[in-house]
């Protein structure tokens, strides 16, 4: 390990080289930023990775049943488990996905789940990502980069080979393709993640297309090319569900693909992920998922959550409303770290705004308490200090299985105060060791 | 290699063409500067008149700088630099990721230069890694017509600069011999005037004004 960190400048020297980058619009300019790394890797032994994994797996697969129900049977909600306005009452819930089984019968194919270790050595999710979460690539990239830097460290460290994700991924859209090529759909190269987009269209061997390389005729989704068109059979597409066709959704939106909607319906094409996966990723639905698992699986949830509470219920608003100050209050319609405030932060008047907020609109907060978790270290300059961490893990869902990737993205905060990781706001990544022994 | 659509065919002819407009010109402002040195005049307003470029240099020190590194100026190779790592990072997935690199260098590299009070010493390095890119290139792209769509953009830009600046009608008829042989090796678009007009400059070795080559250098391919 020492080794490794004795190489950190090699390596994001490296990465640099590889433009290992990620953009931010600031003041309305788009820029691009080398995304920090820090050589000292998150390290799960194999013990813990088994657990995890499969609690990861059966949250997954918890989510996928799921979406097939309520955009098709909706036992959950006849049964009560779910109550109804929690989903139709979801931005990300789409009326226009009612009826419509995605082939293979998946509907998110790359589920990005956001989970904490506390100081008591629980993992604790913190949030599902089912729509198009990104980051993968990240420590994909730099794992190659860092074997080189430092064979020695791969040689004396057990650590799961996490570059297969590419294949991973090829395999996941193979298993759902309908017929015809692999396209990952990008909205282009001023987009935040676009590094991400043509790197995995790279490694998993597909075409990497934006929104004038496609079009729909005759309900089937075709690629432009100079040699006679192409049909696309899978479409990992990485543009917002709002955006992707104009006549479906958004109709300003001219990063879509017109028709796309109707091709997806006549089962033409497999769209990862799959239209309308907001409505199970939705911050106020994040409190149902432990029930899904025992309603759908039958098994107890492996995973938990952080202790959620759902303004929308009268006892747990009492609650919310009697602890405010030592809550971390969410915004269920934000995203990337945006609309998380910290009860313990807000000045007495804040308090009393936010309070009359949450009472005059319940469903669109949820409350959490505030999990102390544990701190990694991280190298500033020369000296090692603790920071707070996430993990982002993936789970990837074929038509015949769903497997744990066994890496994942560890973003930590540069700022010693905050709890905030994400990359538009400063934070860095790590890479992620899951041990095979 | 995937298919190819007509944006990521006129992606590839401009990646060749960038190339080639940061090698040459860095090549053509290293001697530049170091004709400098020995206080030798440079008609810089002639080279900007020959390449359509804005005169907005106060002297040709300023001119030597300016001309390289500012990046609010559209002609400058550092604008062209950038142009050539964009056109890059759209074909990822085309032209790998180890090919990418080479630029990604290419530009930390004009970005140093800019910095130093030795430019010329990492231009060298804006060089190299431009060579070692197309070495890359070859070898990661597989498909052939794909591989000549950018090195035709190179060819191109090769010869609307050589016949800028000046250069002699062999030198030039060499070139564009090179361009008709493998012309036939893309799917390109040609127009059938302009590659009658070079045809008959560059093989029957016909007296044809430069202005008039040019124009059809640059008009050749419908891209």
């Amino acid at each position: 390990m020492e080794d490794l960190i004795r190489h950190a400048e090699q390596i994001n020297r490296q990465l640099a080289r590889h433009g290992v980058k990620f953009g931010i619009y600031k003041n309305g300019t788009f820029e691009e930023r080398l995304f920090p790394f820090d050589a000292i890797p998150r390290v799960i032994t194999a013990a813990e990775w088994e657990v995890l994994s499969r609690g990861l797996v059966q949250r997954v697969r918890a989510l996928n049943l799921f979406l097939k129900d309520i955009y098709g049977e909706k036992r959950i909600l006849a049964d009560g488990v779910v109550p109804e306005e929690f989903v139709y009452r979801s931005p990300g819930y789409l009326a226009q996905c009612e009826g419509i089984l995605p082939p293979g019968g998946v509907y998110s194919h790359i589920s990005g789940i956001d989970l904490v270790k506390g100081k008591d050595g629980v993992w604790y999710v913190l949030e599902d990502n089912l729509r198009i979460p990104s980051g993968a690539s990240y420590p994909l990239i730099a794992r190659g980069l860092c074997r080189r830097c430092s064979p020695e460290t791969f040689r004396h460290n057990a650590v799961m080979d996490n570059r297969q994700y590419g294949d991973l991924l090829r395999r996941t859209m193979d298993s759902v393709n309908t017929g015809g090529i692999n396209v990952v759909f990008t909205p282009g190269r001023y987009n935040a993640a676009y590094f991400e987009h043509s790197f995995l269209a790279e490694q998993t061997d597909s075409v990497l297309a934006e929104a004038g390389d496609l079009y729909v005729r005759d309900n089937v989704l075709y690629y432009r090319a100079t040699h006679g068109d192409c049909r696309v059979g899978a479409l990992y597409r990485r543009v917002s569900d709002e955006y992707m066709d104009p006549l479906a959704f958004e109709p300003s939106s001219l990063i879509g693909i017109p028709n796309l909607m109707a091709a997806y319906r006549a089962g033409n094409v497999a769209v990862l992920n799959a239209f309308g996966n907001g409505a199970a990723d939705d911050k106020g639905i994040y409190y149902f998922v432990p029930k899904m698992v025992e309603y759908y699986l039958g098994e107890k949830a492996i995973l938990h959550n952080a202790p959620t509470y759902l303004p929308f219920y009268e006892e747990d608003r009492r609650y919310v409303l009697d602890h405010l100050d030592s809550l971390v209050i969410k915004d269920v319609a934000e995203a990337g770290g945006y609309g998380v405030v910290f009860g313990s932060k807000l000045s007495r008047a804040e308090l009393a705004r936010m309070r009359d907020t949450i009472l005059a609109q319940p469903r669109r907060f949820i409350a959490q308490e505030v999990i102390d978790f544990e701190d990694l270290p991280i190298m500033e300059g020369s000296d090692r200090v603790e920071r707070k961490a996430d993990l982002r893990a993936f789970v990837l869902s074929g038509a015949k299985d769903t497997v744990a990737w066994p890496s994942g993205l560890t973003r930590f905060s540069r700022n010693p105060d905050s709890f905030i990781v994400n990359s538009s706001q400063g934070g860095g990544f790590k890479d992620t060791w899951v041990l095979s022994h | 290699m995937g298919p190819v659509t007509l944006s990521k065919q006129n992606r590839l002819f401009w990646l060749g063409r960038y190339a080639e407009r940061v090698y040459m010109t860095v090549q053509f402002l290293m001697k530049a500067y170091d004709s400098l040195l020995d206080s030798t005049a440079i008609d810089y307003a002639d080279f900007c008149r020959r390449l359509g470029a804005e005169n907005v240099y106060s002297d040709a020190e300023d001119f030597c700088r300016r001309y390289l590194f500012d990046e609010n100026q559209p002609c400058s190779v550092r604008a062209s630099m950038e142009a050539l790592l964009g056109n890059g990072m759209v074909l990822r997935e085309t032209i790998s990721t180890p090919t990418l690199s080479y630029l990604q260098m290419a530009e930390s590299a004009m970005e140093m230069a800019s910095r130093s009070e030795a430019p010329a010493v990492e231009l060298q390095w804006v060089l190299d890694d431009i060579m070692a890119f197309r070495g890359s290139f070859d070898e990661a792209v597989d498909h052939e017509g794909v591989r000549n769509i950018t090195k035709t953009g190179g060819t191109v830009e090769r010869l609307s600069l050589m016949l800028r600046l000046g250069w002699q009608p062999e030198r030039l008829r060499q070139e564009m011999r090179k361009l008709l042989n493998r012309l036939y090796k893309t799917d390109l678009v040609t127009d059938p005037e302009a590659l009658k007009t070079i045809t008959d400059y560059a093989v029957e070795e016909a007296d044809i004004p430069k202005p008039e080559l040019l124009r059809c250098v640059e008009g050749l391919f419908v891209v």
